[in-house]
C-alpha cells in the first residue's frame, strides 16, 4: 500500500518534470526517430543477457525446487549452466569486434586468419580466439537438453507403467 | 597476427549441424513427453522450450552456416547483406528463450496447483465410491430386510385368515350343536318310545313265529342306529355334563388300541403305537385335564376313520408326544406347553377341495349307512371344549395326519395358580 502511494507520488513528480522541461526548452520535432547501426548490437547485446539472466534463474529454479535430484532435471540444469556460459562468451566476443571495435578479424584463407587488436595484446586475441569456439560450449548444452528430456521420458514411461 | 582459422571454421560448421540435429531430437521427446501426459502443465512449458530452443538453434546455425560458405566462396559482401537480417532472427529467438524460461516458476506452481487439485478429486472420487459401496450394501440390506418383513407380515396375515375361518368355523358348529341338541331332544324321547315298544313285541314269544318278527329286528336295529345318530349329537351339543379330572393320554391311546385290537374291522391294519417316554408320563408330564371318555371317543373316532381310510391291510401309527417340555433341576421334566396324540394312516387321504368341510357336522364321504358324518364333528367339540384343536395334514391317495393338540394339565395348573396368586 506504502509502496503504491510512493510510486503514485514518484510518478506524479516525473510527470511534473517531465511537463516543465518540455515547455521550458522546446526543440524541432521529428515524427519518426533515426536509428544508428550501434543500436542492432545493442539490442543484440540485450538480447543475450536477458538469455543469459533466463538461464542463470532457470539453474536456480531447478534446485530450488530439488528437480535435481532427478537425472534428467539434472542434465538440463547443466545444460542451462552451459548456456549461461555460452552467452557470457557470446556477449564478449561481440562486445569486443562488433561494440567497442577492439579486436578484428581478416581471413586470408580458410586455414588461416589475421587477427588483430588495437592495443596489441597478444593475450586478448588469444583469448578472443578461443571465445571464438563458442560451439564448444552451445552443443554440449543442446545434447544435455536432449538427454535430459530422454530421461524425463523414459522416467514418465516407468512411472505410467507403474500405475497400470 | 595470424592464426589457424580452420579450427574456427570446423567448430562452427559441425557445432551448428549438431545444434540443429540435437534441438530437434530434444523437440521430439519434448512432443513425445507432451503425448503421454497430456493434462501435465510442466510437459507442455518443456514443449515451448525445446520449440525456442529448436528455433534458436536453426536461425543461428543456419546463419553461422551460411556466412562460412561464404566466406569459404569469397562472397563476404553476400553476408554483409544478410548478416543484420539473420542477426535479428537470433536476436528474436534469444529473447523468446528468455520469456518462455522466466515462466518456469509459474508453470510449476500452475502444475502443482493442477496436481493437488487431481489429487483432491481423486480422494473426493475415492470417497464417493467408497460411499456408493456402502449405499449398495445399505440398499442389498433394505431389500433383504423388506423381504424379512413382508414374509412376517405375510405370515401374520395368512395366521389372522386362518384364525378367522377357524372362528367362522367354530360358530357354525356351536349354531349346528345348538339346533342338534334340540332336535336330538325331540327325538330321542320318541325313539325310546319306539324302541321300547319294539322290544317289548319280541319280548312276546308269541310273536316269535310271526310274520312281523323279521321286520321288528330291522326296526329295532335302525332305532338302535337312530338313537346311536342321536346320541352322538348330544355328545356333540353337551356342555360340560360330564365329570372332568386329571387324564393320561397315553392311558387313552393304549386303552383303544386294545380295544379296537380285536375289532374286526382292524384285524388286517398294521398298528404301530409310539408312546411319549412312557415312564415321564407316567408322573404326571403326559396329563391334561379332561373327561376320559370323551378323549377315548375323540380317539375311537380318528382309529375309525383311519381304518376306513386305509380299507384293509394298511398302516396307522398312533403317537403321544409333548412340546416345550421344562425340566428341573434334576432333568426330570415337570411341565409342558401341549400333549397331543398324533394319528397318521396311509390309506387314501382327503380331497383338497373336502378339507375345508371335514369337521362340518353329518358331512361323509362314506357310501350311504357307513357313516353319519358325526363322528368328525363330535371330535372336533370334544377338543374345543378341553381347550385344544385338532390339525390336519392330508394328500390324496398319500394319507392323512390328525393331530389332537390339548395344552398340558401341569401347564394349566400353573397358569390358574398364577392368575390366583
Amino acid at each position: 500500500m506504502l509502496f503504491k502511494s510512493l510510486l503514485s507520488i514518484e510518478r506524479f513528480l516525473q510527470i511534473l518534470i517531465y511537463s516543465a522541461l518540455t515547455i521550458l526548452s522546446p526543440h524541432l520535432a521529428y515524427a519518426t526517430q533515426m536509428h544508428s547501426a550501434a543500436e542492432g548490437v545493442i539490442v543484440h547485446q540485450i538480447g543475450h543477457l536477458f538469455f543469459l539472466i533466463s538461464m542463470i534463474i532457470l539453474y536456480f529454479t531447478i534446485r530450488g525446487k530439488s528437480l535435481d535430484s532427478q537425472q534428467g532435471w539434472r542434465l538440463i540444469q547443466l545444460s542451462a549452466l552451459l548456456f549461461s556460459l555460452w552467452n557470457l562468451d557470446a556477449l564478449i566476443v561481440h562486445f569486443l569486434d562488433n561494440q567497442i571495435d577492439m579486436i578484428y578479424l581478416t581471413n586470408i584463407s580458410i586455414f588461416e586468419a589475421q587477427i588483430d587488436s588495437v592495443n596489441n595484446s597478444k593475450p586478448l586475441i588469444l583469448f578472443y580466439y578461443f571465445l571464438r569456439l563458442d560451439h564448444l560450449l552451445s552443443l554440449p548444452a543442446m545434447i544435455l537438453l536432449w538427454r535430459g528430456l530422454s530421461l524425463i521420458l523414459k522416467q514418465n514411461l516407468a512411472n505410467q507403467e507403474l500405475i497400470k | 597476427m595470424i592464426l589457424p582459422y580452420l579450427p574456427i571454421l570446423v567448430v562452427d560448421i559441425a557445432g551448428s549441424f549438431g545444434m540443429i540435429v540435437f534441438a530437434l531430437l530434444a523437440l521430439n521427446n519434448a512432443i513425445k513427453l507432451k503425448k503421454r501426459d497430456t493434462d501435465n502443465v510442466m510437459s507442455l512449458y518443456l514443449l515451448w522450450i525445446c520449440w525456442g530452443f529448436t528455433i534458436f538453434a536453426i536461425s543461428r546455425a543456419l546463419g553461422h552456416l551460411v556466412r562460412q560458405l561464404m566466406v569459404i566462396y569469397g562472397h563476404s559482401d553476400w553476408w554483409s547483406f544478410i548478416s543484420p537480417y539473420s542477426g535479428t532472427i537470433n536476436t528474436v529467438s534469444f529473447m523468446l528463450m528468455g520469456v518462455l524460461t522466466l515462466f518456469f516458476n509459474q508453470n510449476w506452481k500452475i502444475n502443482m496447483k493442477i496436481l493437488e487439485s487431481q489429487k483432491t478429486l481423486e480422494t473426493t472420487n475415492q470417497a464417493l465410491e467408497e460411499t456408493h459401496i456402502e449405499l449398495v450394501k445399505l440398499n442389498q440390506t433394505l431389500e433383504q430386510k423388506v423381504a424379512e418383513r413382508t414374509a412376517i407380515i405375510m405370515k401374520n396375515i395368512n395366521e389372522k385368515k386362518n384364525m378367522a375361518q377357524q372362528i367362522a368355523q367354530a360358530d357354525k358348529l356351536a349354531a349346528l350343536g345348538e339346533l342338534a341338541a334340540g332336535v336330538a331332544h325331540e327325538i330321542n324321547n320318541p325313539l325310546g318310545i319306539i324302541l321300547g315298544y319294539t322290544q317289548l313285541m319280541l319280548k312276546d314269544k308269541s310273536m316269535e313265529n310271526s310274520d312281523f318278527y323279521e321286520d321288528l329286528k330291522v326296526i329295532e336295529k335302525h332305532v338302535k342306529n337312530c338313537k346311536s345318530v342321536v346320541s352322538d349329537m348330544l355328545t356333540f351339543s353337551r356342555k360340560g355334563s360330564l365329570k372332568q379330572g386329571i387324564v393320561n393320554l397315553n392311558h387313552v391311546v393304549d386303552d383303544v388300541v386294545k380295544f379296537l385290537h380285536n375289532h374286526s374291522d382292524f384285524r388286517n391294519i398294521e398298528m404301530k403305537l409310539d408312546l411319549y417316554h412312557e415312564g415321564i408320563c407316567d408322573i404326571g408330564a403326559c396329563n391334561v385335564l379332561g373327561n376320559e371318555q370323551e378323549l377315548r371317543q375323540v380317539v375311537i373316532n380318528l382309529l375309525i376313520n383311519s381304518c376306513h381310510a386305509v380299507e384293509k391291510n394298511g398302516k396307522i401309527n398312533l403317537k403321544t408326544l409333548l412340546t416345550d417340555v421344562e425340566k428341573d433341576s434334576s432333568q426330570e421334566e415337570i411341565r409342558c406347553r401341549d400333549a397331543e396324540i398324533w394319528v397318521e394312516d396311509n390309506g387314501k387321504g382327503i380331497k383338497l377341495e373336502n378339507l375345508p368341510r371335514i369337521f362340518d357336522p353329518f358331512f361323509t364321504t362314506k357310501p350311504v349307512g357307513q357313516g353319519t358324518g358325526l363322528g368328525l364333528s363330535v371330535s372336533y367339540g370334544i377338543v374345543k371344549k378341553h381347550g385344544g384343536r385338532i390339525e390336519v395334514k392330508s394328500k390324496e391317495n398319500e394319507g392323512s395326519l390328525f393331530r389332537v393338540i390339548l395344552p398340558c394339565a401341569s401347564n394349566i395348573i400353573a397358569e390358574e395358580l398364577m392368575e390366583k396368586s
